[in-house]
């Protein structure tokens, strides 16, 4: 069946109406007391937010001079003006932001590895305020910034015996952390912002390989203390933890756990060992992983980790803010930098679930996906191109001044956004759409994106009714497809994305193209197709690299019904949508272009501003949004997958995800197929 | 005269500030021990060794050319000239400092930041 194409501005109209009309009432669990929300939509509405947001108290946001309290992030996301570095003597701020649309919802995580060092070196009079540690740090944040990051197990010796001190420390910003999500959460009937506690557990290994994760709690019932990765050394332990002090010890305490960057992890994210034993997944563990981590960070201001055209994948579009490295040693050091393979990769490791769901009968990495931007700078949401100001965190040091230069690493970007599609703004309404995996990604604009699949959706459901038919006939994003009714029974994926119309100030950007993404394994492979479904390719659309003014036609949204032409019944397999913006500028053209940086004439290159000619990276960027998958598993094995004998005589059910590892790519199978 | 070294970070500046900071990761690694901190102090030390080395053989050499001039006027504008450069190019902000925590490029004068 060929993919329905529509005008969009035809439906333009019906498809808002889709968000409104009335629907049956689903159930929610509710665990807080809280007013019932005056806008609950039963169809679901999309809610944007910023779930990576560092403040003050992470050690890398401190020594980059942030000041930035968590209410004051609360306050900042809400629309409030926020405050950076460089700060005067007399404490105002060299430069002020503001967001022009509020969020919907945000979480402040900060690292919860050295709360009570940073805590304590900023406190005068507490117990090793005055230690060496602390007096560097006061004196050269950069130098401390190394040596204190990379501080593992026994804590410092300024800690106190057993880290006693620090850990006490801690307690502080924790509790101030808390009491500012709670002084920020709409409570009342209006439901206009949603606050989540959380933290980041921030465990790197092996030439500083990325594992970090952050963790979103449902409500106010929380852990006495955060987990961190001085403590909890493993994604393993960082589970027991949770278990033992959340779930198993306060009521009504849940956590959703969300691995990010996996770009930087040098392989090791979605490796098909168990970190703690070095042992093969077992089905326990895969069922345990999928039951914390439902949701992946997709997009984030440390690039994009969906996938790298040349690392497994021959996907055109998979060429964007992409790290020319895998792991943070090699932003530092050069020697030390390696290309990024397929295994950093969230398409791999979305296929390698598949091939685990055939292995173990349990999918480890059955993700959802989400964006967000990990500001250091507590600037959550804050993710326009246009003036980035920098991240803060490992990138350029501020200080006293602001300095003549790119204020990020030229690889860095403004970061993503994290979509939910939920009932209501309140946290029991998105924390239930994130365990069902009902979320999506953007890399910036505020594209709601929206996918269905089911056996019987109808083709022509792209109109008014769009969402009553999708949750009808099918399944929502995040779910199971379930078994085919019937012999010759296909796939049926509907998928709408509705562009950001943007600000008076800043209008939004056209939509260029909307494509199906399809993983699957067969024949000892990981497979791909990415099918252009809506929009157009070719449209000419372009931007004016000096003036930045966008040109050429594009869509205010996009949807399609697409029907696998080449389902097989016996396969595993996954669907998930992406759509694409018209060509804009990237962050770094437009502080070029201030800085009147024109690579023609040399003498306009200034230090600090060499990246602005670096052919390595673009000048221009297509942002998008992703959904998450739907998920297809066979209610048998098929063939291929059957009984095999290894070379050590060994037998193993099926094809195992180390073999696909060993193959390292992912079979394009086509693209671009209208 | 500005060299190149690694300290967590790339580095261009004089060797001072390479002594400097690696007394600070030799504090740290009085007070705290650790292997980053001994590992970071180790290359400070060799890094320092290794440039102190080169720059005393090249003054060596240097001296032993300025021997050879037999004219005193000549000798001492030799002298002077390379003495200007030395001071000139220190006072230029011509050294990347990303370990700085106040500004990207400084002079001898920020060397301590």
């Amino acid at each position: 069946m060929a993919p329905a194409r529509v005008t969009p501005r035809a439906v333009a109209p019906l498809l808002a109406l889709a968000l409104l009309a009335p629907a049956p009432a689903s159930p929610l669990e509710r665990t807080e007391q809280r007013a019932p929300c005056d806008a609950r939509d039963p169809l679901r509405r999309p809610f944007f937010g910023d779930l990576h947001v560092h403040t003050r108290y992470s050690l890398d946001a401190s020594t980059q001079g942030t000041r930035t309290r968590p209410s004051e992030a609360y306050a900042f996301a809400r629309g409030a003006p926020l405050g950076l570095q460089p700060f005067s003597p007399s404490g105002e701020p060299g430069r002020t932001v503001q967001l022009a649309r509020p969020l919907d919802f945000a979480a402040v995580t900060d690292h919860a590895e050295l709360f009570g060092e940073v805590a304590t070196c900023n406190t005068p009079g507490a117990p090793g305020y005055d230690s060496t540690v602390c007096l560097i740090y006061r004196g050269w944040p950069r130098v401390s910034f190394f040596f204190m990051n990379a501080r593992g197990a026994p804590r410092f010796r300024f800690c106190g015996e057993g880290g006693s001190d620090c850990l006490a420390a801690a307690r502080g910003p924790w509790r101030e952390m808390q009491e500012a999500a709670e002084a920020a959460y709409d409570r009342s009937s209006a439901c206009r912002f949603t606050t989540f506690v959380g933290y980041e557990w921030t465990k790197s290994v092996e030439q500083a390989s990325n594992l970090h994760r952050n963790v979103i709690f449902r409500n106010a019932a929380v852990p006495v203390q955060p987990a961190s990765a001085v403590d909890a050394l493993t994604p393993e332990d960082l589970w027991d933890a949770l278990d033992t002090q959340c779930r198993a010890a306060v009521p009504g305490c849940d956590a959703v756990v969300i691995p990010h960057n996996s770009n930087l992890s040098g392989g090791m994210m979605f490796a098909p060992d168990e970190l703690r034993s070095g042992t093969p997944f077992t089905a326990g563990y895969a069922a345990r992983r999928a039951d914390y981590e439902r949701l992946v960070e997709v997009m984030q201001h440390k690039g994009d980790s969906e996938c790298r055209r040349g690392a497994g994948t021959n996907d055109e579009l998979c060429t964007s803010e992409l790290l020319p490295y895998d792991t943070f040693m090699g932003r530092f050091l050069s020697l030390a930098r390696r290309e990024p393979n397929a295994r950093n990769f969230t398409r791999t490791a979305l296929a390698l679930g598949l091939a685990h769901q055939v292995a173990l009968g349990v999918n480890p990495f059955r993700f959802g996906l989400i964006g967000s931007t990990d500001t250091h700078l507590g600037a959550a949401g804050l993710v326009e191109e246009r003036g980035h100001p920098g991240h803060g965190g490992a990138g350029i040091p501020i200080g006293e001044q602001l300095p003549d230069a790119l204020l990020d690493p030229i690889e860095y970007n403004p970061g993503g956004l994290a979509g939910i599609w939920a009932e209501e703004n309140s946290r029991d309404a998105l924390f239930e759409a994130m365990k069902r995996r009902e979320t999506f990604a953007t890399s910036g604009p505020r594209i709601a994106f929206r996918l269905f699949a089911g056996w019987r959706l109808d083709a022509k459901m792209c109109g008014a009714d769009f969402a009553q038919r999708g949750i009808r006939d099918g399944v929502a994003m995040g779910g199971e497809l379930g078994a085919a009714p019937s012999p010759g029974a296909a796939p049926v994926v509907a998928a709408w994305a509705l562009g950001d119309p943007g600000t008076a100030q800043s209008p939004g950007v056209p939509l260029q193209r909307l494509q199906i993404i399809k993983l699957w394994v067969a024949e000892g492979s990981p497979h791909e197709s990415v099918i252009d479904v809506a929009g157009d390719a070719e449209s000419g659309a372009t931007v004016d690299l000096a003036t930045c003014e966008t040109k050429g036609p594009g869509a205010p949204q996009l949807c399609a019904v697409w029907r696998d032409p080449d389902f097989d019944p016996r396969v595993p397999a996954l669907y998930y949508a992406r759509v694409v913006q018209n060509p804009t500028c990237r962050w770094s053209t437009y502080a070029c272009n201030a800085a009147g940086v024109r690579c023609a004439d040399p003498g306009t290159i200034r230090p600090g501003f060499e990246g602005c000619c670096d052919d390595a990276y673009p000048k221009t960027i297509q942002e998008r949004a992703w959904t998450s998958p739907v998920w297809y598993t066979p209610t048998q094995a098929p063939a291929s997958f059957a009984q095999r004998r290894h070379p050590d005589g060994s037998q193993s059910r099926g094809m195992t995800p180390r073999m696909l590892g060993e193959a390292e790519h992912l079979v394009t199978e086509g693209e671009r197929r209208p | 005269m500005p060299v190149p070294f690694y300290l967590g970070d790339t580095e261009w500046a004089p060797v001072l500030r390479l002594a400097f900071l690696t007394a600070l990761y030799a504090l740290v690694l009085i007070a705290e021990g650790g292997r980053t901190v001994i590992l970071l102090g180790m290359l400070g030390v060799l890094q320092t060794a290794l440039y102190t080395a080169l720059f005393y053989l090249a003054a060596a050499l240097a001296a032993r050319a300025v021997e050879r001039v037999r004219e005193p006027p000549v000798r001492i504008a030799a002298v002077g000239t390379a003495v200007f450069l030395l001071v000139a190019s220190s006072l230029l902000p011509i050294y990347q400092t990303p370990l700085s925590s106040t500004r990207l490029h400084s002079d001898l004068w920020h060397l301590l930041e």
